[in-house]
């Protein structure tokens, strides 16, 4: 991941990136000069730290070149030494955005100047946001949706009632995208007038988030958002309405100045 | 995990079949405390850094590939 364009974040977060791989110190004097990295790459040569963590990767037998690797993930060590967050992907070649651990960690990533789509109408103002400048292959970044709406309208999600639609943003593609579990907010009931119940509903504004995996090398990769949901006041609801927006993303380098690998 | 390899999940390349694989200490637990040298060659240890700050922890494949 990206940390480096991530440093100031994590340290307004009071978090310092420590990187650890079985590379030798010298591969990771090299790593870290092509690619202007600050922030320390430690070497764990002989995998002792990594094996003592408990994430060797054990798929790979002693006598492969390979072995010593660890399954790849993130940990968030508290002050006390205990571990706050953890991250880890069963696919070894998937890395996060650093926005996207940000993100995870509760931090606000600075976006400014990333892809992003707005859609405004008399109910609903959407502003999609992608949580990096480009695509990586292999990467998951996260798509923030972020749904405000106008006073005295609110919105259900689920579950809802029968003859109700509940807020829903699907994401598509006609490139190689994986497209993971949407991230909902948490409801507020909201008492119905006349309904003998509360029902879960969101009002002012909420951020919808769908993580989004690229399984392209290059291109640009297009992105439709389709955000579907029926706004209600206290004293009606009206149609239910489809928002569609359009998003292209660029496909960046996977090492910047480094040949991709096949 | 069993040590007879055939039995062992391989799925494609190098990836767990499932998401049951060892991911180390679980939310709330500490993890070990260690020491190694950074790409400069200075020695880091976790317990100075835990004093000044938090510490993400990223456990990566390799800087080569």
């Amino acid at each position: 991941m990206e940390l480096q364009t991530h440093l100031a974040g994590l340290a307004e977060q009071g978090i310092v990136p420590i990187a650890i791989s079985y590379d030798s110190q010298e591969v990771l004097a090299g790593f870290a000069e092509d690619n202007g990295i600050e922030y320390p790459l430690l070497s764990d040569e002989g995998s002792g730290v990594i094996r003592r963590y408990g994430i060797l990767n054990t798929l790979i037998d002693p006598d492969e070149e390979h072995y010593g690797l660890p399954f790849p993930g993130s940990y968030l060590v508290g002050r006390d030494g205990r571990v706050e967050e953890k991250r880890f992907h069963r696919e070894y070649r998937i890395r996060e955005a650093g926005g996207t651990v940000l993100r995870s960690l509760g931090a606000r990533p600075d976006v400014a100047g990333y892809p992003r789509v707005e859609g405004v109408d008399d109910q609903l103002s959407i502003t999609a946001t992608l949580g990096a400048p480009e695509f990586k292959f292999d990467q998951i970044i996260d798509l923030v949706v972020r749904l405000e709406l106008a006073p005295g309208l609110h919105l259900y999600g689920e579950p809802v009632q029968e003859g109700m639609y509940p807020t829903t943003v699907r994401v598509s593609s006609t490139a190689p995208l994986r497209v993971g579990d949407t991230r909902y907010p948490a409801t507020q009931p909201h008492v119905v007038e006349g309904l003998d119940a509360s029902l879960p509903a969101f009002v002012g504004e909420l951020e919808v988030v769908v993580p989004l995996i690229s399984d392209s090398r290059e291109g640009v990769i297009p992105i439709g958002i389709e955000i579907s949901y029926q706004a209600c006041s206290d004293r009606e609801c009206y149609i239910p309405r489809t928002e569609r927006l359009h998003l292209d993303v660029p496909t960046g380098a996977l090492v910047p100045g480094r040949p991709r690998p096949e | 995990m069993t040590s007879d390899a055939s039995e062992r999940p391989r799925a494609t390349g190098r990836m767990p079949a499932t998401d049951d694989f060892p991911t180390g200490a679980a939310i709330g637990e500490p993890v070990p405390e260690f020491t190694l040298p950074d790409q400069h060659g200075r020695p880091i240890a976790l317990s100075e850094v835990l004093k000044e700050s938090r510490a993400l922890l990223v456990f990566h494949r390799s800087a080569r590939w």
